[in-house]
């Protein structure tokens, strides 16, 4: 009876535990539904956001070339060490065997440490940069005392022609915060951004399109396939107009010097050389630059950073007595009239001097190109007046910008009445319209803009100049033809054309001394200097300062010219900082480039 | 009383579908362990069979052997394991915070988990002989409620809340299917509501963290929600069919934790979605039906308070785990039986199977004291 009533009880309870186990278990396959059917894409995306990354691949930079194809500014392949903290077990182990195969000793495992402790979490860290290929090789023969650690190949900018180009071709730095607001894809340890030069004028079509991988990974951020790939697309390359050989013959006769040269093709405007000395080099800053360096490169009185190209002006000097030559003869003026030169010219009260304190006795026109006279050149821009000297100027390409895809270009300085007026709110003097004459005073040109003006003496076009060569590629594209040819009288032309051809080759001419002695080749030009401090100036302050600031108050030497003389095929300026007088210090630059130019036939 | 059988007579008696759902589930466990290798039988799932090819004898050992026996020996069993806890407590091996396992010979043991079992033996025991009438006496309470408290603490100071737990509830089912009045069961409950903001002074940091974790599991993706969240996203990216065996991306790549031991069931149903999923749970449907089906022929008491035990020990192990992995309770360490990688859970399951099976071949048999 007892039993019987336990059994009832005990049948009744454990059908209530059966009907609540039911029940329970009924939840669980409520809930199972609600995961895998109710919110079941909701979780795949949350599952594929889990496991796929996207992969940045950065493109292949185009690759900036001389005219020739030679390489100005490549991609070379460099190595690092990534180090991967989910394989290795004992991270001091391998760091201190690592820091042994590298010989970095103590001090590099500190630095390995940091970098490593640097990157939080899990994953892939690069903790070694710029490997050697004798490291790499050292790192790859002790692999497996190194678990967890891999070399990885990343590309980098080399600029093979260093310094010498590095105005031109410019640099490559790293993005900067902002740029990588605007566009985010730049977010990648590889990308580098063109800073200077051809580099950052034409980053955009440099750079080339990103490609994208998408890889699986696991939950320590580790790669483990490929899903798709959507591959990058290269940058372009980019041509110059540049001669490499010319580029690195002109950076050598440059070194040690401070100064600049440009070389043009006078038939196209093609820019065959363009050195600024001296200048940095771009590799340094791929790097990332050492404090050292940049301090050196911002301290050094040299300015190498300046593009003194086309960012320097410099009064013309006698290179300017070309264009005033030029606008007398416009004016009419008879060639062939003879001036006396007694070392200096009177101006009311002022004297006016020759830099032949003797005098050059009675000259004309062609002589007094030949010589370089002032007095000459003071009488005829007395009688013509600023007007037609500006005029005339005008047509050589000065007080404007000549137009280069690179930045920085300054427009010079040609000084007229309406500007000093607006300027100093003085009216115009005889005297400073004798001082423009021989280039001095207001006037103030760049190096690029003599270069210019040597062209279009040489051709007797308006030739101007062109850097990137890619435009203007073509088998049947002939650039000679596409410059007005200037309203120029072709016998002034010629006549300044024998003034100048005296200078160089002509006993007495002021670059005699730095003729092109090579049979079948041969230049014209005019020298320059260009007045740092005037005389006076000299003469008060010379006792008082130290031999190096002596120094720098030597004037600037200046030549342009142009060769073969016969048929004139490539225009050169050049300027020697602090060099002293142009026959001295620019023409033998000169003579040398332009000997090297037209041997190589380019 | 029925005259004594051979063994054979009695292997032939066993409940022989009870057996094979045994193995397949087995099986299945050992298909995923497979596969949370990356499709090697390396680590884990050759272990595994090892395991249950070992303690398989074992279960139909204790099933054929006579059930009078086993109820003489109940008490000293309990004894021994009590022991064993109170051994763990004193020279057990800690490992990350818990001191739970002793070892014997070569083999780690975790006495908490055998203890569930011994649990259900020594009050199956004691209710075995307490009439209805004694049964609702406060006083007759008292031993039992001793039994259950004493292992109880100890577990609990190891600290092992999820054991606690699940031997609290088992113990729990026995008292209710011996007969205790259902007002005693609300008294409890309200008692322990009502003392939880005690116990929860006295929980660890980690315990704490867990039940945060599980009240807001994406306010901290990367800590102690990590991995609920985890799980859920491997377990709703399965899918009605699933991603594939060997395919499950969660699992595969590391995102799941524990994959093969507490989040087994995450990783069968990312592979094998919905369906997988309802399959395993309706596998230990029919097995816990076929518990409480023995519970109910059985005709002496013992027996059926021993498979009304078994029987919740199964199912708490299994609602527990599966409800952790989807995120419905706080994580609580319980293994899935017969799927998760463990040795300790293994015998366990097993010895309680094997009991079970032994209830069912006895439950013709009646007997006093």
């Amino acid at each position: 009876m007892l039993n019987n009533k336990k059994d009832k009880i005990f049948t009744r309870r454990i059908f209530v535990l059966a009907g609540l186990k039911a029940s329970l278990l009924m939840a669980l396959i409520a809930r199972l539904y609600y995961l895998q059917i109710v919110k079941t894409s909701e979780y795949k995306t949350f599952s594929d956001s889990n496991r796929m990354r996207l992969f940045l691949i950065p493109p292949l930079r185009g690759k900036i070339l001389d005219k020739r194809g030679e390489l100005l500014a490549g991609n070379r392949n460099y190595y690092r060490i990534i180090f991967d903290k989910n394989t290795s077990s004992d991270t001091h182990k391998v760091l201190t065997k690592l820091s042994e195969i590298l010989e970095i000793g103590n001090e590099g495992y500190q630095r390995l440490l940091k970098k490593l402790s640097a990157h939080k979490g899990a994953g892939a860290v690069t903790i070694y940069d710029h490997l050697t290929w004798k490291d790499v090789a050292k790192v790859e023969v002790n692999a497996p005392d190194l678990p967890g650690v891999s070399i990885d190949m990343g590309q980098i900018r080399d600029f093979p022609t260093g310094a010498i180009s590095s105005h031109v071709v410019g640099y490559m730095g790293p993005v900067s915060e902002n740029e990588i607001k605007k566009n985010p894809l730049l977010n990648h340890p590889d990308f580098k951004i063109g800073r200077d030069g051809i580099e950052r004028q034409l980053e955009h079509k440099l750079r080339g399109m990103a490609g994208v991988k998408r890889m699986e990974v696991n939950a320590y951020g580790l790669a483990v396939r490929e899903l798709s790939r959507e591959e990058s697309v290269e940058g372009k390359d980019i041509k110059l107009t540049l001669d490499k050989r010319i580029q690195e013959f002109a950076g050598k006769r440059l070194k040690g010097l401070s100064g600049c040269v440009v070389v043009m093709n006078v038939d196209n405007g093609e820019i065959v050389s363009f050195v600024s000395s001296p200048g940095f080099n771009p590799n340094e800053f791929t790097y990332g630059i050492s404090q050292e360096y940049w301090q050196d490169l911002t301290t050094n009185d040299r300015k190498p950073l300046i593009n003194k190209v086309l960012s320097n002006q410099y009064p013309p000097g006698s290179t300017f007595k070309l264009v005033v030559a030029l606008a007398a003869l416009k004016d009419g003026y008879d060639p062939n009239k003879r001036i006396h030169c007694p070392g200096y010219m009177e101006l009311g009260r002022t004297r006016f001097h020759c830099w032949k304190k003797e005098g050059h006795g009675k000259l004309d026109l062609k002589q007094a190109i030949m010589h370089s006279c002032n007095t000459y050149f003071y009488n005829i821009s007395k009688s013509l007046g600023i007007d037609k000297i500006e005029e005339m100027a005008k047509k050589f390409g000065f007080g404007q910008q000549v137009g280069i895809p690179l930045t920085g270009e300054k427009a010079g300085l040609l000084p007229s009445r309406k500007w000093k007026k607006k300027k100093y709110n003085v009216s115009w003097q005889q005297g400073d319209t004798l001082n423009v004459g021989i280039g001095q005073g207001y006037m103030l040109a760049t190096p690029m803009q003599l270069a210019v003006m040597t062209s279009r003496i040489a051709s007797g076009s308006y030739v101007s100049p062109t850097l990137i060569a890619n435009d203007i590629i073509g088998p049947t594209f002939d650039m000679g033809n596409i410059f007005p040819k200037m309203d120029i009288p072709k016998r002034h032309m010629n006549l300044l054309r024998d003034g100048m051809k005296n200078v160089v080759n002509v006993p007495g001419g002021t670059a005699y001394g730095s003729r092109i002695q090579t049979k079948g080749l041969s230049m014209a030009g005019k020298t320059g200097t260009s007045q740092v401090i005037s005389k006076k100036g000299l003469e008060n302050i010379k006792d008082k300062i130290t031999p190096e600031e002596l120094e720098k108050t030597k004037n600037h030497a200046l030549f342009v010219g142009y060769g073969p003389i016969e048929k004139p095929k490539y225009s050169i300026a050049v300027v020697i900082e602090h060099g002293g007088g142009g026959s001295k210090a620019a023409a033998p630059v000169a003579r040398d480039i332009m000997e090297q130019v037209q041997k190589l036939k380019i | 009383m029925i005259k004594s059988r051979s063994v054979l007579q009695k292997i032939i008696g066993l409940s022989w579908p009870l057996i094979i759902l045994i193995i397949i589930m087995a099986s299945i466990g050992f298909a995923i362990l497979y596969s949370a290798a990356e499709g090697s039988f390396y680590p884990w799932a050759s272990k595994q069979m090892i395991r249950f090819a070992a303690f398989f004898p074992v279960m139909i050992l204790i099933a054929i052997i006579d059930i009078r026996i086993w109820f003489k020996a109940a008490y000293i069993i309990y004894f021994i394991v009590l022991m064993a806890l109170v051994f763990t407590e004193l020279f057990g091996t800690t490992s990350m915070g818990a001191t739970r396992w002793i070892s014997v010979g070569p083999f780690n043991v975790q006495p908490s988990e055998l203890m569930k079992v011994c649990l259900v033996f020594a009050l199956a025991h004691y209710f075995h002989n307490i009439s209805p009438v004694n049964v609702g006496r406060v006083t007759y309470l008292i031993p039992p409620l001793i039994m259950v408290a004493l292992p109880a603490g100890l577990i609990l100071k190891q600290p092992d809340l999820g054991t606690t737990l699940i031997m609290i509830a088992v113990a729990g089912a026995v008292f209710f299917a011996a007969g205790v009045k259902v007002w005693k069961f609300v008294l409890v409950i309200v008692a322990g509501i009502v003392s939880t903001p005690f116990l929860w002074m006295h929980l660890h940091d980690y315990q704490k963290k867990r039940v945060f974790g599980f009240l807001d599991p994406e306010g901290d993706p990367m800590g102690t929600g990590y991995n609920i969240l985890q799980s859920k996203i491997a377990i709703g990216s399965g899918g009605f069919s699933g991603k594939g065996f060997l395919q499950g991306t969660q699992s595969q790549l590391s995102f799941l934790p524990e994959k093969q031991t507490d989040f087994i069931f995450t990783m069968l149903t990312e592979e094998f979605g919905f369906i997988g999923g309802i399959t395993v749970i309706a596998l230990y449907a029919i097995i816990l039906a076929y518990g409480i089906f023995i519970a109910a022929i059985s005709k002496n008491h013992f027996g059926r308070l021993m498979a009304v035990g078994i029987t919740s020990i199964l199912f708490f192990h299994v609602f527990i785990n599966i409800a952790m992995v989807m995120g419905m309770i706080p994580v609580v360490g319980a293994p899935l039986p017969l799927l998760s990688y463990g040795g300790t859970i293994m015998m366990t399951i097993l010895l309680a199977f094997g009991l079970l099976l032994n209830v069912s071949l006895h439950s013709e048999e009646t007997f006093g004291r």
